[in-house]
């Protein structure tokens, strides 16, 4: 009987914590999923809420430029020079009728991230 | 090359003038915009010297006037004179027809002499008695001013100051130029210094080149959006004219390719607005009584702000 009783116990246990890993396993991808970008467009999409998430007193005529000053004050462990290349492509796409770049460039997806993850704890030490 | 270029003239220029590197980047983007500049400055700020060396640079034929109370339009467009030889009225070519014309202290003409400088301005053409004469191209004016004078002068009407592409302040420089300033007048200094560094056809390839900087669709609507922003504000009695704009997209390609691109940002446009749009600006009298705004470079700021550009 008290056997039983810790068996089934354990069992519940196992199954609580089946579905509870399962969930965060799901959540993670999910966020995963989230920050993985299809395309460029949707890459400097998805930094465009980032910086806003980030920091809240940009105004809504703020240009990536301006934006961009206020991320390299954080000094943030992210590659700006990439992500500087990666805005100039998209930019002669977007204003210049450039050939649309094709690949989306990790750290701009990294920069995203960071910055909706709060930004401060990705400082530079 | 067009880094070359902007790098040449801005060396050239600092070899004369010292601290003014962003002045004398806008009067070129304002020369390769087809436009006209109207510097302000309290006396000793170094204008006149800019404007001087500036057109030196540029290799281009430069004419200066000054302008005074008892100026006539005859002494600035010309006008007909009787050719005792050949018993006819001559035109005789005024001081206008040059490349760079520098109209040093312009709010020191009565405004019928600043008058005839609009059709020049507009038209880059001069009429006399019905005579219309083209003028040589390129065509730019670089007026000075000082802001703060308030005796024997004649401030510029609204019409006149819309022609003008863009204002450009010069205020009092930080210490440490200051402090070059004076040790750099410690010899002699003379515009002469600075060297002619461009071409003709280097500088006609650059019109090409301007003409040709793309400016998108998306560029266009932000900049309506803006403009008609700008006149909703119930703090602006006169906001952003159709030419005011058409003046800044000019301007904004002229730095676009000064930049080294081939089209233009949303961060051009916020760069030049302040140049190109606050001398423009009129500021409802009852907002500033009310305390609601004091500076239109404020309230152009705040509506630049509000407005969302293409991302």
């Amino acid at each position: 009987m008290l056997l039983d009783e810790i068996l089934n116990f354990n069992s519940l246990v196992s199954i609580d914590v089946a579905i509870y890993a399962a969930a965060l396993a799901g959540y993670l991808r999910m966020r995963q999923v989230a920050f993985r970008p299809p395309n460029p467009e949707k890459a400097f999409s998805l930094l465009e809420k980032s910086l806003e998430k980030a920091f809240p007193g940009l105004p809504e005529g703020f240009t990536w430029r301006e934006a961009m000053k206020k991320v390299e004050a954080l000094d943030l462990d992210v590659d700006l020079a990439e992500v500087e290349k990666a805005l100039r492509q998209y930019e002669a796409w977007r204003y210049g009728e450039s050939v649309k770049p094709e690949e989306v460039n990790a750290e701009v997806v990294r920069l995203a991230r960071r910055l909706s993850q709060g930004g401060a704890k990705w400082q530079r030490p | 090359m067009a880094e070359t270029l902007k790098e040449r003239v801005l060396r050239e220029v600092s070899k004369v003038v010292v601290g003014r590197e962003q002045e004398a980047e806008l009067l070129l983007v304002c020369f390769l915009a087809k436009g006209h500049v109207l510097l302000e400055g309290v006396p000793g700020v170094s204008k006149t010297l800019l404007a001087k060396t500036f057109a030196r640079c540029v290799n281009l034929r430069y004419g200066r006037v000054q302008f005074t109370p008892d100026m006539l339009p005859l002494d600035i467009i010309g006008g007909f004179i009787f050719n005792m030889k050949t018993r006819e009225f001559d035109f005789k070519k005024g001081p206008v027809f040059t490349n760079i014309l520098l109209a040093d202290e312009i709010n020191r003409a009565p405004p019928k002499v600043q008058s005839a400088l609009l059709e020049a301005m507009q038209e880059l053409q001069v009429t006399v008695e019905g005579h219309t004469e083209a003028l040589p191209s390129p065509f730019m004016i670089i007026a000075t001013q000082n802001p703060i004078e308030f005796q024997g002068v004649y401030p510029l009407p609204e019409g006149q100051v819309d022609r003008f592409m863009a204002r450009v302040g010069l205020d009092y420089p930080a210490k440490p130029v200051e402090h070059t300033i004076v040790r750099h007048n410690l010899s002699k200094v003379d515009f002469m210094d600075a060297q002619p560094v461009v071409e003709w056809s280097e500088l006609e390839e650059a019109f090409g080149e301007v003409a040709g900087v793309k400016v998108s669709e998306e560029i266009v609507d932000y900049l309506a959006e803006f403009a008609r922003a700008s006149r909703l504000d119930v703090r602006v009695r006169l906001g952003a004219s159709p030419r005011s704009i058409v003046h800044l997209v000019h301007c904004a390609r002229a730095y676009a390719f000064l930049q080294g691109r081939d089209f233009v940002i949303p961060d051009d446009i916020k760069y030049l607005a302040p140049y190109v749009l606050v001398h423009r600006l009129r500021l409802d009298r009852a907002a500033i009584a009310k305390g609601g705004a004091t500076d239109a470079y404020e309230v152009l700021k705040e509506t630049l702000d509000k407005v969302k550009p293409p991302r």
